[in-house]
This record gives C-alpha cells, sequence and structure tokens, in this order.
C-alpha cells in the first residue's frame, strides 16, 4: 500500500493571498476595523509636540496593540469555529493556512503604521527620510514576530484566550524584565525565565533600535537578533505546532 | 469494483477535559467499513454513536488514536490529507462575513482554477443547489437548510470523489429535502461516492445503495434497503402461544410463532378484523402491535437488540 504524500509540499501563493485576503475582509465587515481605527487614531492626540523618538515609540507601542486587537482573537477563531477545517478539506496546507493569516495580519498592521505615519513624519526634514525608513523596517520586524508569537498561541489557546494571553504578554515581558521580579527567583529558574522573555519581539527592542538609528547609537546586539529572527522562528514552530494538531480537534471538544 | 474508502479497526478516544483529567471517551471503538466506487451509502445510528466522528476520520480531519484508514488504496502520510475527498459538516463552517458567492469563489480560488473556470465552478455549484438567487446573501444570514445547500455546493467545487456528508438533510423543508435527495442522486450518476450521515429515514431509505447502523462506535449492521417490502405486521402477544399458533394457522396458514409472538402478515386486511379472527379461533391477546416491514422498523430493532460493546466508559 502506498502512502499519499500531503497534496503539495510547497505553499501556493494564490492559497496564501486568498486566505490572507479574508483576514482583511473579516476586519473590514465585522466591529474589528472600528477598534482598529481607534487604536490608530489614538496618537494624533497623545504625541502632539512630542520629539521624534517619542513619536516612534507611541507609533509602535499603538501598532502592537491594534494589529493584537485585530488579529489574536481572530486567527484561533478560524480554527475555533471550523473555517480551518473546511480549508484542509480543499487542500490546504497548514503552512498555505498560517502564511496567509500572518500575511493578512501583517497588512492590517501595517494598514495601521499607514495610518499613524502622518504624525511620525511631521516635521521630518528629507534628509531624515532614510533614517524614517530604517525605523519602519524595525517596526516591521516587531510586528513580523508579534504575528508569529500571536499564530503560534492561536494554535494552542482558543480565540478569546489567545486575545487574552497576547495582552498578558505584551504587559508581563517589560514587568518580567524590568521591575527586578526576577531577581528574587533561584537563579536557575531566574535565567530560564529570563531568557524565555528576552526571545520574545519586544517594544523596548523596537525602541533600542529606534534610538540607535535616531541617534547613531551603537545598536542592541539582544534587540537586533531577536527582532531580525523572531519572525521566521515563531512563525516556523507556529507552522510546525499547525501541521501537527487536527483540523477538526477543537470541533469536537 | 474499486475501493474508495476502507477503514479498519478504527479507535478514536477525546479528551474527557479539565474535570475528569485523564479520562477519555472512546468514540470509536473499532470501526470497519469499505465502501465501493459509485455507492451511495447510508450511515444510520443513535446520537453519540460515532457517526460524525468516523467522517472526520475519513475526511482526514481526526487522526484516528488505531486501526487504518486508506483511500482510492492508498493510506494518507501521517500529517498529509486525502485529496479528492469533499467534506459537508452538519452546521456552518464558512466565513459568515462573506455573501455566499463570495465564500464559493473563495473555495474555488483554493484550487488553483483559472479566472474563467472559477466563475464557470461557482456558477454551476449556485444553480446545482438552488443558491443563485440568494448568492449576495451573507453567510451569516442563511436558514439552516441554505447553509446545508451551501455546504454542498463548495463540497463540490472541487469537483471530489468521495463526498462525506454529515446530517446534510436535516433543517431542510419538504421541498428542499427532495431537491437535496435530486441533487444526490445526481452526484452519485455522475460517479462521485458519497456517504451520508442522517437520521432521516425515509431519504436514506430512498437513496443509499446501503445502509450501516453504527452503535458505540462500531458499524453494528448492514441492511440492504432495497429488500423492504413495507409490508404490514400484525404482532400479538398470545396466552399459550403454540396452541394460540396452531389455533388461529387453521385460517390464516401465513400466521408464524416468533418466540412468545405470534407474527401475522395484514396482506390487504385491516389489524381490527384478524384481531376479531383471532378472537373467534380462541386466542387469548395481551398485547397487539403493528410492525412495518421497512428502515425505521429495521433499525430499532437494532438497536434495541442488547449490543455485544459494553457502555462508553468515561
Amino acid at each position: 500500500m502506498k502512502n499519499i504524500r500531503a497534496p503539495r509540499d510547497l505553499p501556493r501563493l494564490s492559497c496564501v493571498v486568498a486566505i490572507a485576503r479574508i483576514r482583511i475582509r473579516r476586519v473590514l465587515r465585522t466591529g474589528l476595523g472600528v477598534a482598529a481605527l481607534i487604536i490608530a487614531g489614538a496618537p494624533w492626540l497623545l504625541v502632539e509636540g512630542a520629539t521624534l523618538f517619542a513619536r516612534l515609540s507611541a507609533l509602535a507601542e499603538f501598532s502592537v496593540v491594534g494589529m493584537t486587537v485585530l488579529a489574536a482573537g481572530a486567527i484561533a477563531d478560524d480554527i475555533d469555529s471550523g473555517e480551518y477545517a473546511i480549508l484542509l478539506t480543499h487542500g490546504v496546507s497548514a503552512i498555505e493556512a498560517i502564511a496567509g493569516g500572518a500575511i493578512g495580519s501583517l497588512a492590517l498592521g501595517l494598514v495601521i503604521v499607514a495610518l499613524q505615519l502622518p504624525i511620525a513624519l511631521r516635521d521630518v526634514v528629507t534628509w531624515h527620510l532614510s533614517t524614517m525608513l530604517l525605523c519602519m523596517f524595525w517596526l516591521a520586524a516587531l510586528l513580523a514576530g508579534w504575528v508569529g508569537i500571536m499564530l503560534l498561541f492561536a494554535t494552542m489557546l482558543s480565540g478569546k484566550a489567545n486575545a487574552v494571553a497576547m495582552v498578558g504578554l505584551l504587559i508581563a515581558v517589560p514587568v518580567g524584565l524590568g521591575s527586578g521580579l526576577l531577581e528574587r527567583f533561584p537563579p536557575v529558574p531566574a535565567a530560564v525565565v529570563r531568557s524565555a522573555l528576552q526571545a520574545i519581539p519586544q517594544l523596548n527592542y523596537v525602541n533600542a533600535m529606534f534610538r540607535a538609528v535616531i541617534y547613531r547609537s551603537p545598536a542592541p546586539p539582544l534587540a537586533t537578533v531577536v527582532l531580525l529572527t523572531s519572525p521566521m522562528v515563531w512563525f516556523t514552530l507556529a507552522a510546525l505546532r499547525l501541521t501537527r494538531i487536527e483540523g477538526a480537534g477543537r470541533l469536537t471538544q | 469494483m474499486s475501493i474508495v474508502l476502507s477503514a479498519s479497526r478504527l479507535v478514536k478516544r477525546y479528551r474527557a477535559g479539565v474535570a475528569q483529567w485523564g479520562a477519555s471517551i472512546e468514540a470509536l471503538r473499532g470501526m470497519d467499513l469499505e465502501l465501493a466506487h459509485g455507492e451511495l451509502l447510508g450511515l444510520l445510528g443513535p446520537n453519540g454513536a460515532g457517526k460524525s466522528t468516523f467522517l472526520l476520520c475519513a475526511a482526514g480531519l481526526l487522526r484516528p488514536d488505531s486501526g487504518t484508514l486508506s483511500w482510492f488504496g492508498s493510506s494518507r502520510a501521517p500529517f498529509g490529507r486525502p485529496p479528492g475527498v469533499a467534506y459537508v459538516p452538519e452546521r456552518s463552517l464558512y466565513p459568515r462575513f462573506l455573501s455566499v458567492r463570495e465564500a464559493l469563489e473563495f473555495y474555488a480560488t483554493l484550487h488553483e482554477l483559472s479566472g474563467t473556470e472559477r466563475a464557470e465552478r461557482v456558477r454551476a455549484a449556485l444553480d446545482r443547489v438552488g443558491l443563485a438567487e440568494h448568492s449576495n446573501k451573507r453567510v451569516a444570514h442563511l436558514s439552516r437548510g441554505m447553509v446545508q445547500r451551501l455546504g454542498v455546493a463548495q463540497a463540490v467545487i472541487g469537483r471530489p470523489r468521495l463526498l462525506l456528508m454529515d446530517e446534510t438533510l436535516s433543517g431542510l423543508d419538504p421541498v428542499g429535502a427532495r431537491e437535496m435527495r435530486e441533487l444526490l442522486r445526481g452526484l452519485r450518476d455522475e460517479g462521485v461516492t458519497i456517504i451520508l450521515s442522517s437520521h432521516d429515514m425515509l431519504s436514506l431509505e430512498h437513496l443509499a445503495s446501503r445502509i450501516v447502523v453504527m452503535k458505540n462506535g462500531q458499524a453494528h449492521a448492514a441492511i440492504d434497503p432495497s429488500g423492504f417490502t413495507g409490508e404490514r405486521t400484525l404482532v400479538l402477544t398470545v396466552d399459550a402461544p403454540p396452541l394460540a399458533a396452531r389455533r388461529l394457522q387453521t385460517r390464516r396458514p401465513s400466521a408464524t410463532l416468533q418466540g412468545d409472538e405470534l407474527h401475522i402478515p395484514l396482506g390487504g386486511d385491516s389489524p381490527e378484523d384478524v384481531l376479531a379472527e383471532c378472537l373467534a379461533v380462541g386466542v387469548g391477546v395481551r398485547a397487539s402491535a403493528i410492525r412495518r416491514d421497512d428502515l425505521e422498523q429495521r433499525f430499532f430493532d437494532l438497536i434495541d437488540r442488547p449490543s455485544r460493546v459494553a457502555e462508553p466508559n468515561v
């Protein structure tokens, strides 16, 4: 008896794009779009007259929060609602599904960035454009890494739990690394937790990169490595995990 | 005859949840089934018999804990899914914010069709299931019957060889149910092999070439629906059954004694007339019932019979 291989080995671009488009449509046609607009508009009111670094920092913060609101629950909802299961019956692979979800979420994140960009760019002289582009690159890396984590969590948690977990993570990382909490732990567990928290792409890292770009200071190596590698690392882990879970597993729970 | 689907000793367990940590529910307990090309197989069984779980395994959406499944003569790779198999779920698993047409276009896109062919297949699917006039309606606003039609439309858009349908006839009005039966006949005539899980026995009796009754996660019995005569039989519980049988057989030779019951084919007679005859020959009737030789009666006979399988342990 010969084995049938999975329908295709390489992800099909048309499938990935179609799934990404569905994710964007979901946001546009549900209340999530309004939430995103409010989040994208907030920095316009909050950072009036601030320095370029402060404006970029606010831009990053609101973009991450906005993308979490838009995508965290929705990605897991696809699995919970059975939409993912139906995709599988149409020959879609786990990698195509997750890549579509990632691209759709990233596109939404970039829309939020674009909506806030005018305030970040206000009064920026032309020779600062390369600086700005570099800052945007680091912001895109942060968003991509964040999407990767969201996708991984979505394969393990249901929709609402995933959204709550991502918001919790947003708070837990700076608290865990910056409050001295870990110093109260025994050294080995503290080192493990610190390493895990440091592997998460976070606002502190992108702020450090903004500072390095704007003030031409040396780039922190940890932030550079995590921001550059985390999108691929987290996406791969999410894809592996999604490949292993049953398409209708959550429907039967 | 080529085998489209073969299941052997399939076992599937679900974790019982946090409240019963470590416990599991055995939904399939050694399911065996072979399905030949062109068959329209009816799956019948009480709730919890394992029909939906079996269909999800057959669709490649659940992994059995043990046993083997093969499609078109080949077993699948550990994480691969069977090509050429489409699944119609019991409830709506489609993007609720899309219109019917948009949803079908989306599913057609996943099959890498050219723009023209995609449009043609969407149009054909809409016409086929009778949703053309509702094509601009949002999925969220569809009635249950329309959702079932959408389910069939999305399934046929990829031109499957094996169609797995879970309770697809439920929620349809009588006209819709008849149209759906016609649609399934049409698909079967085109060579699509179908498994239809349903509680609608009338439809199964008319549609299926074979009916498998599931009970306790196993294929409990197989029924040939073409063998039903629809004849009615009067079943009597009587005093002194052997004597009563001998007495009645003087008037009605077709009467038989089955256990402690007298079975009397009614033919064109009314039950009242036959009862009067029984009393006239001195048969003491304690209870009476009418049975019809149809799927419903056969199903209840099978389900009421004590199973050799123990009840599930949770």
